[in-house]
Formats: C-alpha cells, sequence, structure tokens
C-alpha cells in the first residue's frame, strides 16, 4: 500500500472553473516527488486537497490508508497533524515572535486552555528551540517574524512543519518568493527532511531544482497530468509540452 | 490606439462635462444664497449683545470650580463606560459582521444583518440617540450612557469589521493545516492580527465619546454638558465659562493622551511603522 493514493481527484470552484480533472497517481514513503507546471495549471490546488485546506469536488485520496476526503472534522484534524505543511509566502503571525510561530505547529496536541493562554510546556519550547537551531537560526528565536528576511522566515516556516513531526511534508512552492542562492538553502534543508525518511511533496518553477532534488516529477498542465516520472528523463521535448512552446525562453538551467 | 490619442479622442467630452458640473456647482451655490438670508450686517449690528458673553472670561467665577471638576469626573466617566460597556458586543458583532469569515449562507445572513443593523444605528447622531433615551428613561447621565453606547457599538462594529476583512488569511491557513480547530485558528491567525487595530479603535472612539458627553448633555443627557446649558440659558455666562474652559482642558487632554497611546499601539511600541492610521 503506497502511503497516499489519489484516485479520480476533481476540484471544481464554483461556478465552473476546473483545476482539477481526474487526477489518480500514487506517492511511496519517502519519495520527494516535485509537481511541476505553469501558473494556474493546479500545483497548488492539488497539494492543498492532500490536506483539505481546499474541499475536494470528487475522487478518493487515501493517507496511510485513510481516506481523506470524507474525514469527519475530528479525524480530518488528526490526519492533518501527520501533513506539515509549508507555504510560498511562508503565512506566518507576523507580529508574533520566531518561537511562538515554531510553536503553533503544536498547537494541536496542546490542551485548550494552554494554547488559549499561550502557556507551552518548557519541553515543548526546549523542542522549538532544537528545531530553530535545525534550520539554522537558533539566535532568531526572540524577534519579531516580521523582522526576519524572506529566507529566515521560510526557514521558520520550516521549523514551524517540524514541530509536528509529519509523515508527510508538503511545501507549496517553497523558494518562488526567494532569491536562487536562499532557495538552495531551503531545498537542502527539505532533501535533509526527505533523508530522514518523510515523504516531501513540492511544487517548483525552476527545472534545474527539480532535476537536483526530485526522485519523481509530476508535470500538471490544465488540471491534468501530462508527465510522470523521472526528472532526469524529462527532455526539452516534454518540458515543452508541460510549460508549452513558449517555454523554452523561460528554460534556465 | 496609444493613450495620447485616446486622451485626445475623449478631450472635448472630458472638457464640456467639467464645465457643465461647475456650472451647476455654482448654480446650486447662487440659489441656496437667494434661499438663506446671510445677513453679514447683522454681526456688526448685535456685536454689542455679546459684550456680556466676552466680559465673562475676562471675569470667571470660580467658585462653580469644584462642581465643574466633580461633573467632568463624572462626563469622564460616562465616556468611560459607554466604550467598556460597547466594546464586547463590538468585538462578538465584529467577527458575525466580516464577510470573509461569514461564507455559508445563514452565515451571510447574519452578516447582511449586523452590517444593516450597524450602518443604520451609526447614520443616527449619538445626540439624536439622547434625545430618544432622555424621552425613554428621564434626563440624567444614564440616558447619556446609553446614548452613546449604542453608537460605539454600531461604529466599533463597522471598523472592527472590516479590520477583520482586510487580515491576511495566510497565517490561519498555516494553523488549520497543522490540525487545528476554529478556536485556535481564531486565537492564533486572527486574533495576533488584529489586536492593536481594535486597541487603537478603542481608544479612538473613547476619544470621541469624551467630546460627545459634553455636546449630549445639552438635551437632557447628564454630565457638564448638561450643566453648561443650563448655566447659559440663565445667562449666567461666568459660570458658563469656567464649564467651557474645563470642557477644553478635557478634550485637549484626553486628545493628546489617546494619539498618543495610538501611535505607540500601531508602531508596536515605538520599533516600525507598520500596519494603519486612523
Amino acid at each position: 500500500m503506497a502511503q497516499l493514493e489519489i484516485e479520480h481527484l476533481k476540484k471544481v470552484y464554483p461556478p465552473n472553473v476546473v483545476a482539477l480533472k481526474d487526477i489518480s497517481f500514487e506517492v511511496e514513503k519517502g519519495e520527494f516527488l516535485v509537481v511541476i507546471g505553469l501558473s494556474g495549471s493546479g500545483k497548488s490546488t492539488l497539494l492543498r486537497c492532500i490536506n483539505r485546506l481546499i474541499e475536494p469536488t470528487e475522487g478518493s485520496i487515501k493517507f496511510e490508508g485513510e481516506e481523506v476526503t470524507t474525514a469527519s472534522s475530528k479525524e480530518l484534524k488528526l490526519i492533518r497533524e501527520d501533513i506539515a505543511m509549508v507555504f510560498q509566502r511562508f503565512n506566518l503571525i507576523e507580529r508574533s515572535l520566531v518561537l511562538t510561530n515554531v510553536l503553533t505547529g503544536q498547537l494541536a496536541e496542546l490542551s485548550l486552555w494552554r494554547s488559549l493562554l499561550g502557556r507551552f510546556p518548557r519541553e515543548l519550547k526546549e523542542r522549538a528551540h532544537a528545531k530553530l537551531e535545525t534550520v539554522g537560526i537558533p539566535e532568531q528565536a526572540f524577534k519579531r517574524a516580521d523582522e526576519l528576511s524572506g529566507g529566515q522566515q521560510q526557514r521558520v516556516g520550516i521549523a514551524r512543519a517540524l514541530m509536528q513531526d509529519p509523515k508527510l511534508l508538503l511545501a507549496d512552492e517553497p523558494v518562488s518568493s526567494l532569491d536562487p542562492a536562499t532557495s538552495g538553502t531551503i531545498m537542502d534543508y527539505l532533501a535533509e527532511i526527505n533523508d530522514q525518511g518523510k515523504t516531501v511533496i513540492t511544487s517548483l518553477h525552476f527545472l534545474d531544482l527539480v532535476r537536483k532534488y526530485g526522485t519523481r516529477a509530476i508535470g500538471l498542465k490544465d488540471g491534468k497530468i501530462v508527465y510522470d516520472g523521472h526528472p532526469k528523463d524529462i527532455d526539452d521535448e516534454k518540458f515543452k509540452e508541460v510549460f508549452g512552446e513558449e517555454a523554452e525562453k523561460v528554460h534556465i538551467t | 490606439m496609444s493613450t495620447e490619442e485616446k486622451i485626445k479622442e475623449r478631450g472635448p467630452w472630458y472638457f464640456w462635462r467639467n464645465v457643465i458640473v461647475v456650472a451647476l456647482f455654482l448654480a446650486a451655490f447662487v440659489y441656496a444664497l437667494t434661499r438663506i438670508n446671510l445677513d453679514l450686517t447683522l454681526l456688526a449690528k448685535n456685536f454689542p449683545s455679546t459684550i456680556k458673553l466676552w466680559s465673562a472670561f475676562a471675569k470667571p467665577d470660580w467658585s462653580v470650580l469644584g462642581e465643574g471638576v466633580t461633573l467632568l469626573i463624572k462626563t469622564l466617566y460616562m465616556a468611560f463606560m459607554a466604550t467598556a460597556l460597547a466594546l464586547p458586543f463590538a468585538i462578538v458583532l465584529s467577527f458575525l459582521g466580516a464577510k470573509n469569515l461569514m461564507q455559508s449562507p445563514v452565515a451571510k445572513g447574519i452578516y447582511t444583518f449586523v452590517r444593516g443593523f450597524a450602518s443604520i444605528i451609526r447614520s443616527i447622531q449619538p445626540i439624536i440617540w439622547a434625545i430618544i433615551f432622555v424621552v425613554w428613561v428621564r434626563t440624567g447621565p444614564f440616558p447619556g450612557v446609553l446614548a452613546l453606547w449604542i453608537h460605539s457599538v454600531a461604529d466599533m462594529t463597522k471598523l472592527f469589521s472590516e479590520r477583520v476583512e482586510s487580515i491576511d488569511v495566510g497565517p490561519m491557513e498555516a494553523i488549520e493545516s497543522t490540525g487545528a480547530g476554529k478556536v485556535l485558528i481564531l486565537i492564533y491567525g486572527v486574533v495576533p492580527q488584529i489586536i492593536n487595530p481594535y486597541l487603537s479603535f478603542t481608544l479612538y472612539r473613547l476619544d470621541i465619546n469624551v467630546r460627545m458627553a459634553t455636546i449630549i448633555g445639552i438635551v437632557g443627557g447628564g454630565g457638564i454638558g448638561m450643566r453648561l446649558y443650563s448655566y447659559i440659558r440663565k445667562w449666567n455666562f461666568p459660570k458658563a465659562v469656567v464649564m467651557t474652559m474645563l470642557i477644553i482642558i478635557m478634550v485637549w487632554g484626553i486628545d493628546y493622551l489617546s494619539s498618543r497611546l495610538r501611535e505607540r499601539i500601531e508602531t508596536g511600541g515605538g520599533e516600525k511603522t507598520k500596519g494603519f492610521t486612523i
């Protein structure tokens, strides 16, 4: 049984914008799957359907054998604890401390009153500090999140995701808001997480990053899978199929 | 077609439209002048009758100072009570009146009702509310507080709701993705984004309420304004002047304090200039 099984997934945004049509694929534990495609091809929608930040219209998503699409809100919360997410715009609470941001990764496991009062147990705080150390910014813990640079903010996003100790990490264009050098660092952290046996599903724009980090690539075009295979096998022809004839101009390697 | 050509194309129409607008405005102004008697000579002719008033500023009757200060404090209490009592109502209503949080059909109905209610209440000035409540519960501070309270609830609800509508959904999405429930999403995803604006709006509203509390006294809403008005009616200007001075000092003081505090809140303790100003 694959860790993630997606069958006939379809997403229609009201009134009638079809974002995903009949998507089916499986992901094995430990894969580093890269989803590629133009803006609007359905990458973000696909990633968000997996943890139901976006409600799928039709089809089935099974994570570790459990059906996600029909899970009750309680079941869904438990599934989400195992699936962490990293975002293109980092999605940090800007006015809160970096440490608090990392700790929010663990909210679901805290008692409600502790969460309400923001009283995190010491061991959790120590874990949060440790995660910040993992991503190389232990000294930023007591700064406000919006004081950090983009690259540092994304590291906080990764630390927050690591707090969940997830089995699957979804990264929605994690480096699209960053410069190339910072992008490499962030991708290295994702690779490190992947080396520890956690599955990574990420969407990327640049083919060189796809080839360097991915163990598998899925190409989306107009909500359909047009490529599924090893990143190294994406030749110019395949690339054009995914990104269109115009793509050559933006082919940066 | 280039932009320049477009401008040329619609040039004459733009020109004549502006001429028509200005002409209509001038016509309205002239017509209004003929309907309302602006007899400037009256200002000069009747000036002597105000001498009693001006001379009172030179000789205030300080015997009412103690009474005035007591009333001033009472007026502050009225404004403070009205604001404090309005705050919890406005907080709850602001979430119900925020379009981005109210998405289901039922929720949309609630949203429409809350915002409609708020704009109707808001469009009626506090002084009108004071008249209504004076008729209802008789004169005194109580109807004054009620009037300020109801207008504050509506005003704060509108301002708060608009703030909630402009929040960044990113943090909410991130917290939802960790498996946290609705309450936690609200506490961690929404509250940090709105707490400072809410505080700031509340201080601003307190500022307005202090000013309004002095005015609504005139229609029987209690406080220092009510006493001021009774002295004016008795032509006791030396006493009225003392009340006026006290009001000016209080309004100036609260205005200054409120804006200093708001400045601090909005800049997050003076570190960063972020967010908004009123």
